[in-house]
């Protein structure tokens, strides 16, 4: 069952509940009220037509003295409208009768002493109601009683009509209140719909849903809740994802890097193993082995570093001056190529947050590969101005679809005879991306190389 | 005459253990680290039975060098680190001989350098090891001129190990070459002709036990 539907569903029984209940304590109230009401009235009839009797009695000779004139003269009163239902009773003895009713006299009520004033009982037999209203008569004589019985079913059937029309405009109420309840909880649950179908889409693997809810109040909230986390999880799976597409190039890339020189070594021992050399030969296949043995060791330390910076532990960021970062690169990479003229421009310091050690390695990288393209004895400029940091070199430069490659692990720029392990950039990237600095690359060939840093 | 082989690899190290491992087997080479080397090569001469190309070179790579040589009718063997389906496929279509996957075996090489010797015509016509001859269309043998009979199993053995001189065949790898991938036999088999060739051909030291390996034939001339 949908929550409107629900809602609806305890609207109604909640009121019908209470209209029940409330109806039906006031059709007894109002019953009771009205029960009351026609028994002061009928007593008061009553009272009425005993004062007259007893007025006859005193005035009218021949009631004291004859009982056979008193009951011909109230025989003929009773039939008056005054007289209605009543009854005259002497000592158990229905003497006149103008009721449609029997009354059974019980002795025990004379003992008990009730009617000696003038009370009433309600009775009741099936679906009537009738009030029985009786008193003695002391001056007409020991055990006589005047009583009067009145229908009062007509009454109670007022109160049920009461209770029935009650019933029926409740009922229409709470129908008409149900429903409308019903609509407005749709219209507020309206955008949770929208939400579950985008919460669906996401789990499906459709990260770029939007749930759309325009609204202000908590539903819209929700939305707005639901949206910025919608938008963190399609982040965080573009994160992992690339950077699971990256891994995988990389080892693709590393078992096509280490192929090479499996191969050589593979065939060098398979050949020492199986044919049978000269001194010289066996030499030069086992300084071969030790050479590529060599440059498989080189490239698992660089990949390792290369690795630890993926993961980025053991990093401390403090404040450094750039200044001094560059000074410390410009010496290390001429003692790496004591050939070359690396040079300092520095035309203003600031200060960055990061690693020394890292920032010096990038840097050297960098003045290192402008180097490997300068013909010996050519100035490499790493120049720091305007918050930026610039390596240039007058060497060789590239060709556009060189500079596109550049970055991928393992690749060597042809012109350099594809030398080294083709990891430097690939590490360079990841310190600048580490220190949330950019690496940009413009070069032109026979005229050389920039690279800018912006931190 | 020795067949001539000539080596496009700009790996420095693969190119001399191929050169080395086919000059010991009794192959004359040339080896080019480039493209644009290996078609200089070419211009001045084509005597070549076969090339051993290099997929992944620098500048003109081997799929580009492929009609160059096939207009001189020289079969190729590609050598490659990919061995992914396409580029065998896209080499062999273009008229590539034969296709090698690094790492590769060094037997494995040369038996594979052979055949496509053997597939395209060019196999040399007579062996020599040390003082024996072997006219491979009359499938005979003489010794210092003089005529030896072998038995054909005993012939086959004997091309087979003078055609890769030098290289050790394990016995298991001469039975799988000489009586055939299903032949059940033990290696004992291989020791006994072995033991009937020697005595026939009467040269001692052309063929080597090498213990715990096997066998292979001598001949550093």
């Amino acid at each position: 069952m949908k929550l409107y539907q629900k809602i609806m569903v305890l609207i109604f029984v909640i009121l019908a509940g209470c209209g029940t209940l409330c109806g039906w304590i006031l059709g007894e109230n109002y019953e009771k009220q009205q029960f009351a009401r026609a028994a002061d009235a009928k007593v008061s009839g009553y009272e009425s037509a005993r004062y007259a009797m007893e007025w006859l009695w005193q005035t009218e000779p021949g009631m004291k003295d004859s009982r056979e004139t008193a009951k011909q003269i109230m025989d003929r009163l009773f039939q008056k409208k005054l007289f209605d239902g009543c009854i005259w009773v002497e000592d158990g003895e229905i003497i006149c009768d103008s009721s449609l009713y029997e009354i059974s006299w019980d002795e025990g009520w004379r003992e008990e002493g009730r009617f000696e004033e003038t009370e009433y009982v309600l009775e009741r037999a099936g679906d009537e109601y009738w009030i029985v209203i009786g008193s003695a008569l002391p001056w007409v004589g020991e055990g006589n009683y005047l009583f009067s019985v009145q229908d009062l079913t007509e009454i109670h059937g007022e109160a049920q009509e009461f209770i029935r029309q009650f019933s029926l405009i409740w009922l229409l109420f709470v129908t008409a209140a149900s429903l409308l309840g019903a609509v407005a909880a749709r219209l507020v649950l309206l955008p949770m719909g929208s939400l579950a179908r985008a919460a669906g889409e996401i789990s499906r693997g459709n990260y770029k849903v939007r749930a759309e809810v325009r609204r202000r109040d908590e539903t819209g909230r929700l939305a707005q809740t639901f949206n910025l986390m919608a938008e963190q999880v399609e982040g965080r799976i573009r994160a992992l994802t690339l950077a699971g597409e990256e891994k995988e190039r990389l080892l693709g890339s590393l078992a096509h890097e280490m192929r090479t020189p499996m191969t050589s070594i593979l065939g060098y021992s398979d050949t020492l193993l199986h044919v049978k050399l000269g001194e010289r030969e066996k030499e030069r296949a086992l300084r071969n082995i030790y050479e590529q043995a060599g440059y498989v060791q080189r490239l698992s330390a660089k990949l390792m570093e290369l690795m630890a910076l993926h993961q980025n532990e053991s990093i401390s960021m403090k404040e450094e001056r750039i200044g001094m970062l560059l000074e410390k690169a410009v010496l290390m990479a001429g003692e790496r190529r004591p050939g070359q003229d690396f040079k300092l421009y520095l035309e203003e310091d600031f200060s960055v947050c990061g690693d020394k050690d890292l920032l010096v390695s990038l840097f050297v990288n960098l003045l290192d590969n402008g180097a490997k393209a300068s013909e010996p004895g050519q100035e490499i400029q790493a120049v720091v101005q305007k918050g930026r940091v610039m390596i240039r070199d007058f060497g060789k430069g590239m060709a556009k679809e060189e500079l596109a490659k550049i970055r991928e692990p393992f690749y060597r720029v042809v012109s350099s005879g594809r030398e080294g392990l083709g990891l430097g950039l690939a590490i360079c990237e990841q310190i600048a991306r580490l220190h949330h600095a950019k690496l940009q690359f413009e070069s032109r060939e026979g005229e050389g190389t920039v690279v800018t840093t912006s931190f | 005459m020795e067949n001539r082989i000539l080596i496009v690899e700009d790996n420095p190290a693969i190119g001399e253990l191929l050169e080395m491992n086919l000059s010991v087997a009794g192959y004359r080479t040339k080896g080019c680290p480039n493209g644009e080397e290996a078609l200089a090569v070419l211009a001045e001469d084509k005597e070549f039975d076969l090339a051993l190309v290099d997929v992944m070179l620098p500048g003109k790579d081997g799929f580009d060098l492929l009609p160059s040589f096939r207009e001189r009718g020289i079969p190729v063997i590609f050598l490659t680190a990919k061995d992914d389906v396409m580029s065998k496929v896209r080499g062999l279509k273009g008229g590539a001989e034969d296709y090698i996957v690094k790492p590769f075996e060094v037997l494995e090489l040369l038996v594979r350098v052979e055949k496509a010797l053997e597939r395209t015509g060019r196999l040399q016509k007579t062996l020599t090891a040390g003082s024996v001859e072997i006219f491979l269309e009359s499938r005979s043998v003489k010794r210092d001129g003089e005529e030896i009979r072998l038995k054909p199993l005993e012939y086959d053995l004997l091309v087979l190990l003078a055609r890769n001189k030098n290289v050790t065949f394990s016995r298991e790898r001469l039975l799988k070459e000489v009586w055939g991938d299903l032949y059940m036999g033990e290696t004992r088999t291989v020791d006994v002709h072995i033991g009937q060739l020697r005595k026939k051909l009467g040269a001692p030291g052309l063929i080597q036990t090498i213990p715990k390996v096997g066998y292979r034939l001598e001949d550093r001339g």
